[in-house]
């Protein structure tokens, strides 16, 4: 009896110590794959986040577009959104007709050079040769 | 390259200046000559038509009232011109206002006596016209016969402008400026080939300049020729229409007509009509003028503005 019994726990044992053993390799291994699928998952969630924002984006900019076309009053003001949107978007997401829609921002304008003040007392007339008098 | 000669001095009571443009520098000679005897032509006139010199020829005609006085032909053209003037300005050029500028004060040349004038019999001009002036110089042949006295200076200083125009001319010049102390005649074009440029008194030549060639230019106004008598003011623009009145309102009047005399003359009767008058008269006879009132802007007719910039 007491044989048996310890026969049932040498069985028990090692059966234990073989399932530990392959829990930890299914473990490590599970812990391998897992590693592997972050590697592979991980692009594939910034490209869907970039995704989603450029569609945000988009529809922001429809909308805007749409409210200041509706505004013609104000086409500086159009204009300067509009490029600002379209700077924060150099992923590419912004479709070329729009980007050439998108009148260049003010601050890039060429700035007047400072013309020379006439002045004041100039002639504008060439000297008269003569001058009449009251007679 | 074009040259100059230009010649200055003191005739008819006023600033003479005679200007010939030529092309060459060897002929400045033959235009200085022909100055000199410009001058000596306007020596001339002034001897004839000079009311202030009891030895010229229109103080002897006036001298000889009621009998025929034989005229010079100068003096027969100006007494024949002054009647159609008269006609023509509907008696406001009249040259017997001579009356009035003597017992105004303006009896002797407007230089040589103080400003604050004394005048004859008072300062009340009175009457002057009794009948028709072509009732008071009666012209025939070479004779002129006068029942009033008259002067001509209203006129004579544009005529003499021409005649020297008319001489320049003979001589083959064809760009040459004569101003006779404001009486202008402007020929062909200044040193620059470009159409005379005359700045007009009391207005900024940055503001207004005329262009002119080939007329004559004339401004006639108060603001040399004026004074007080008892607090009165008096002026040698006498309105013989109306012989106690002497309106301060305008500055001036100037003119450009196809001749100085004309100018000269028109000059004169716009101003005694008055600015709102005038420029209606000016409008319908296409008169180019400017008034220049003693308050508030310029008024241009609409033929001036051909002469504008």
């Amino acid at each position: 009896m007491q044989r048996n019994l310890n026969r049932i726990n040498k069985y028990l044992f090692f059966f234990v110590n073989i399932m530990v053993v392959a829990i930890g390799a299914l473990a490590i291994k599970s812990k391998e794959e897992n590693k592997k699928q972050e590697n592979m998952a991980t692009p594939q969630t910034t490209t869907n986040q970039i995704e989603t924002i450029s569609n945000t984006v988009s529809e922001s900019e429809k909308t805007l577009s749409t409210e200041e076309e509706n505004q013609p009053e104000k086409p500086k003001e159009v204009a300067t959104t509009e490029a600002e949107q379209s700077t924060d978007e150099n992923s590419g997401s912004t479709p070329l007709e729009e980007k050439n829609t998108v009148a260049p921002p003010p601050a890039a304008a060429p700035t007047p050079k400072p013309q020379p003040t006439p002045p004041q007392n100039k002639q504008s007339y060439p000297k008269s040769d003569r001058t009449t008098k009251t007679s | 390259m074009t040259y100059s000669k230009t010649v200055q001095f003191n005739e008819l009571g006023t600033e003479i200046f005679l200007k010939i443009i030529t092309k060459e520098d060897k002929i400045n000679e033959q235009a200085a000559s022909d100055l000199a005897h410009a001058h000596k032509i306007i020596s001339e006139k002034r001897d004839i038509f000079n009311r202030f010199d009891e030895k010229s020829e229109l103080c002897r005609l006036n001298k000889s009232l009621f009998r025929p006085f034989k005229a010079s032909r100068d003096l027969l053209e100006i007494a024949r011109k002054s009647i159609g003037y008269n006609r023509e300005s509907l008696g406001l050029f009249d040259p017997r206002i001579i009356a009035v500028l003597e017992k105004i004060g303006y009896q002797k040349d407007f230089k040589k006596v103080p400003s604050n004038r004394p005048s004859q019999h008072g300062a009340k001009p009175g009457k002057i016209l009794d009948q028709k002036y072509e009732k008071d110089i009666r012209i025939r042949y070479d004779t002129i016969t006068l029942e009033k006295r008259v002067d001509f200076g209203g006129m004579v200083k544009g005529w003499i402008a021409d005649q020297i125009a008319i001489f320049l001319r003979k001589k083959g010049w064809g760009n040459f400026l004569i101003d006779l102390g404001g009486d202008i005649f402007a020929a062909g074009t200044n040193q620059h080939g470009q159409k005379w440029k005359l700045a007009v008194e009391g207005i900024s030549e940055n503001l207004l300049q005329l262009n002119v060639s080939e007329k004559g230019i004339a401004t006639s106004g108060i603001t040399r020729r004026s004074w007080f008598k008892q607090e009165k003011f008096f002026h040698h623009l006498v309105n013989p229409k109306k012989p106690n009145y002497f309106d301060s309102s305008l500055y001036s009047v100037t003119v450009v007509d196809k001749n100085t005399e004309s100018a000269d003359v028109r000059a004169k009767i716009l101003f005694l009509m008055g600015q709102k008058k005038g420029m209606k008269f000016a409008d319908k006879n296409n008169i180019a003028c400017i008034f220049l009132p003693s308050s508030g802007k310029p008024a241009i007719s609409k033929n001036m503005e051909l002469f504008i910039n």
